[in-house]
């Protein structure tokens, strides 16, 4: 009897992108993976009765906590900067901010799931919240049992410590390659000055903010200065390691950072050095600065491209999992031993 | 869809995750929680057999080959089958015909469905975004839509109101186009 819409239910829990949609149904033998695309789905059948182990684990939550404080950091900053020059339209503005990073923060991933069946192990993308995960796992468990001849716990516990035979012959694993030296993994390690760089630049975006809400601007020189550190911070060493150490999200943080935290530097250093000839300025170019220097949106704007560019640089250089694992003891696995 | 690493890793630290019995929340030598539940068919060897032969006289033997001993019957057409032929779909067990003739009928072995209505609701807002192009694309969008409705449905639950609402959008610009072309055939005569 072929099955029929009204016989999926919809488990808890989902995964959104922006052209796909991963979703998880109850079926009456097996579970329905949904991957939906723009214009077509694609389904997976896992049957009750072939599912051998559903293993789910959380995301580490070090990372998350770092990103936390840094938004509470820059959040708290531009409450302060808020409350003492009282701008009202920012304030609302941060409002914005602040709730879309709450949203964000509740439907934050923190944790993956699996299926394993004899066929192999596939992800289960829809169940990467640890509450919506725990609850359909609790339902696909349920039925799991029910189709499974069942094994008393003791005599699984005896099974799993005895691997089951494969089921097709299996040759001798190649060598194990030799391990890298230790010099050579810390100088593939990138260095602790980008992280130096985009701590300077978050405190520069805060600074930025405060005197741009906070008029007579003061103090020119700040800025110019912070720019050049963090430039020096950053190109010394990318000098050194070389752009190819590290990978993908932080480079293009720290190259879009450089270009972008550059020309801003250019600028500021500009304005800095004309400030001081002012006097010999005449009338209209005297009136243009001061137009630039109270236009309150264009310096915020600016702070907030700054303190994007800070968080955007330190999740991705705090953030990234580093990969490792040592591999001393003797773990216990699913089959009691490390046979994979 | 990508298989994974076996989930007997951590996907932090690659290291093996180890197993508590009862699917007890244990933690990766990462510090990073994990639990496994694992259940009886992780115990269950498959069947490589091809078939014993049929010892001794009057044993059923299988539909397909006379001299091999049945060990089941097809649970949608009853005919008998060796271990070769049975084929287990999910709890039934089947005969290759029957898997082949399932194949056109049921959505058993569906893979993937394609979404007309998605097609219809995006030609149709589309085209209803850029007016110019909806002299062309209404129609497209009246077309999907009609297919959504004709074409095999998607398995899980889900409304028709994307197709009825393309095809009331992309009716309504047809309708402002006939009407456009109309006004400006009255305004020529007149």
């Amino acid at each position: 009897m072929p099955p029929t819409r009204s016989e999926y239910k919809r488990l808890p829990g989902g995964r959104s992108r922006l052209f796909r949609r991963d979703r998880l149904y109850l079926g009456p033998d097996h579970v329905l993976l949904v991957r939906s695309l723009s214009f077509s789905e694609e389904y997976r059948r896992f049957y009750y009765s072939d599912i051998q182990a559903l293993v789910s684990q959380e995301r580490p939550t070090r990372s998350r906590r770092i990103a936390d404080w840094i938004a509470i950091g820059v959040a708290a900053a531009a409450v302060i900067a808020l409350f003492s020059t009282n701008h009202p339209v920012w304030g609302s503005l941060l409002n914005i901010v602040a709730a879309a990073y709450a949203w964000l923060a509740l439907r934050r991933e923190d944790c993956k799931s699996w299926v394993q069946t004899a066929v192999g192990t596939a992800e289960l993308p829809s169940l990467c919240r640890a509450r919506s995960a725990r609850r359909a796992i609790a339902l696909i468990d349920e039925r799991a049992r029910a189709a499974q001849t069942p094994l008393p716990p003791e005599e699984l516990a005896r099974a799993l410590e005895t691997p089951p035979p494969l089921p097709f012959q299996t040759t001798a694993s190649p060598p194990a390659p030799p391990a890298l030296p230790l010099a050579a993994e810390a100088s593939r390690r990138p260095s602790r000055l980008y992280v130096a760089g985009f701590a300077i630049l978050l405190a520069l975006g805060v600074f930025k903010m405060y005197t741009a809400l906070s008029l007579p601007r003061s103090f020119p020189w700040v800025m110019p200065v912070g720019y050049l550190v963090f430039l020096a911070l950053m190109i010394v060493p990318l000098l050194r390691q070389g752009i190819r150490n590290i990978r993908g999200s932080r480079a293009a943080a720290v190259l879009t950072s450089i270009v972008i935290a550059g020309s801003m530097g250019t600028y500021a250093l500009s304005w800095a050095t004309s400030a001081t000839s002012r006097a010999t300025q005449d009338a209209n170019t005297r009136k243009i600065y001061a137009m630039l220097e109270t236009a309150t949106p264009l310096h915020v704007g600016m702070a907030v491209v700054l303190l994007l560019l800070a968080i955007w640089g330190l999740m991705a250089f705090l953030m990234a999992e580093e990969p490792g694992g040592g591999t001393s003891g003797t773990p216990l696995t699913l089959f009691g031993s490390d046979r994979l | 869809m990508k298989l994974q690493p076996p989930p007997t890793h951590c996907h932090v630290c690659l290291a093996t995750i180890p197993y508590a019995p009862g699917g007890a929340l244990v933690a990766c030598r990462c510090g990073v929680a994990a639990r496994a539940l694992v259940y009886p068919a992780i115990f269950r060897l498959r069947s490589e057999s091809a078939g014993e032969l049929i010892q001794t006289e009057g044993e059923a033997a299988c539909f397909a080959h006379e001299d091999k001993r049945a060990v089941a019957a097809c649970d949608s057409c009853g005919r008998f089958v060796c271990a070769l032929c049975r084929i287990e779909w999910g709890s039934r067990v089947l005969c290759p015909a029957c898997v082949n003739a399932a194949e056109k009928r049921t959505d058993l072995l569906v893979r993937s469905r394609t979404l007309y209505d998605n097609m219809a609701l995006v030609t149709a807002i589309g085209s209803a975004i850029i007016f110019t192009l909806s002299l062309f694309a209404a129609p497209v969008a009246i077309y999907l839509a009609i297919r959504a409705f004709k074409a095999p449905r998607s398995l899980v639950p889900r409304t028709m109101m994307r197709a009825w609402f393309a095809l009331g959008l992309g009716l309504m610009e047809v309708g402002g186009w006939v009407w456009l072309l109309v006004f400006l055939v009255m305004k020529a005569r007149s």
